[in-house]
């Protein structure tokens, strides 16, 4: 019958072989290929100092944008208040 | 040196090691990649993936599996992923566009394949078994792939498979079920 011998057509079939430069590439790829983080892989001290650095350096420049604000608001109120300017004209 | 013996000399960086275990496997790793994947690019892309895998993995292997069995296993689910993303790829595709620009032929059919290894006066059956045995489910397709292509007695295919032997003919009877209902199909539609 038709469909069993389709079923068994691979009876008897014979091997393939990959590529001669098969080896090469895998080299290549094993050479190339960054490993994952967990296997094996390490972040050297330097990248983390850097990572460190910048951090800090955002973190310095948030708390001084923050405070000059503050600031700005304190003295304006001061400046206001040296001129009477917060108090309300002619009394009403 | 036995595989066990060459995977822990891989683990240590040993590129002979290495090396020889590529040559004693990979007739292996590139028959299954390319029952699977049905292209020989592709199934060296695969062989590829698979000892790049198996020279950074080498420090977990376990030996309570053997070597064959881990390899076997990295080999068939680097297809399986293969598979999974072109079929991804494909469902866009076919949303997107159906028909090739200039031609207007349908750009998703699949490409008859002819295996090199088998015979000439089969090589139409075994093109059309392989394009059968893609229509089945993973499970089905891979337990098919190891005792028809690769030869794998049932005992292997079930270390592989992380079943019992049972599991695994139930496995066979409902692939050659499955091909068979296909292929009747196949041969209906060309009578018509």
């Amino acid at each position: 019958m038709k469909t069993d011998d389709v079923l068994n057509s691979l009876e008897g079939m014979q091997r393939a072989k990959p590529g001669r430069d098969l080896y090469g590439g895998i080299m290549d790829k094993i050479n190339n290929t960054r490993i994952p983080l967990g296997k094996g892989r390490t972040i050297s001290l330097k990248t983390v100092s850097a990572a460190a650095a910048c951090l800090l350096v955002l973190l310095t420049l948030n708390i001084v944008t923050v405070s000059s604000k503050h600031m700005t608001k304190n003295s304006m109120e001061d400046v206001a208040n040296y001129y009477q300017l917060n108090e309300q004209p002619f009394g009403l | 040196m036995p595989s066990e013996d060459l995977i822990i000399e891989i683990a240590k960086g040993n590129q002979q090691a290495f090396r020889q275990l590529y040559e004693d496997f990979q007739t292996r790793v590139y028959n299954t990649s390319l029952s699977y994947l049905q292209n020989a690019e592709e199934a060296e892309e695969a062989c590829q993936d698979v000892f790049v895998e198996v020279y950074q993995s080498a420090g977990k292997f376990r030996s309570d599996a053997q070597v064959s069995t881990w390899i076997y296993r990295i080999t068939i689910n680097k297809c399986l992923d293969r598979i999974r993303y072109k079929q991804r790829q494909k469902r866009f595709a076919f949303i997107t566009s159906i028909l090739h620009k200039e031609t207007g032929e349908l750009l998703h059919d699949i490409p008859v394949f002819h295996h090199p290894g088998v015979a000439l006066e089969q090589k139409e059956n075994a093109a059309t078994l392989f394009k059968a045995i893609k229509e089945l489910p993973e499970n089905q397709q891979t337990a098919f792939i190891l005792k028809q292509a690769e030869g794998l007695p049932q005992k292997e295919i079930a270390e592989i498979m992380n079943m019992t032997e049972k599991a695994v003919e139930s496995l066979m009877q409902r692939a050659k079920a499955g091909l068979r209902k296909s292929l009747g199909y196949f041969y209906e539609d060309r009578r018509k």
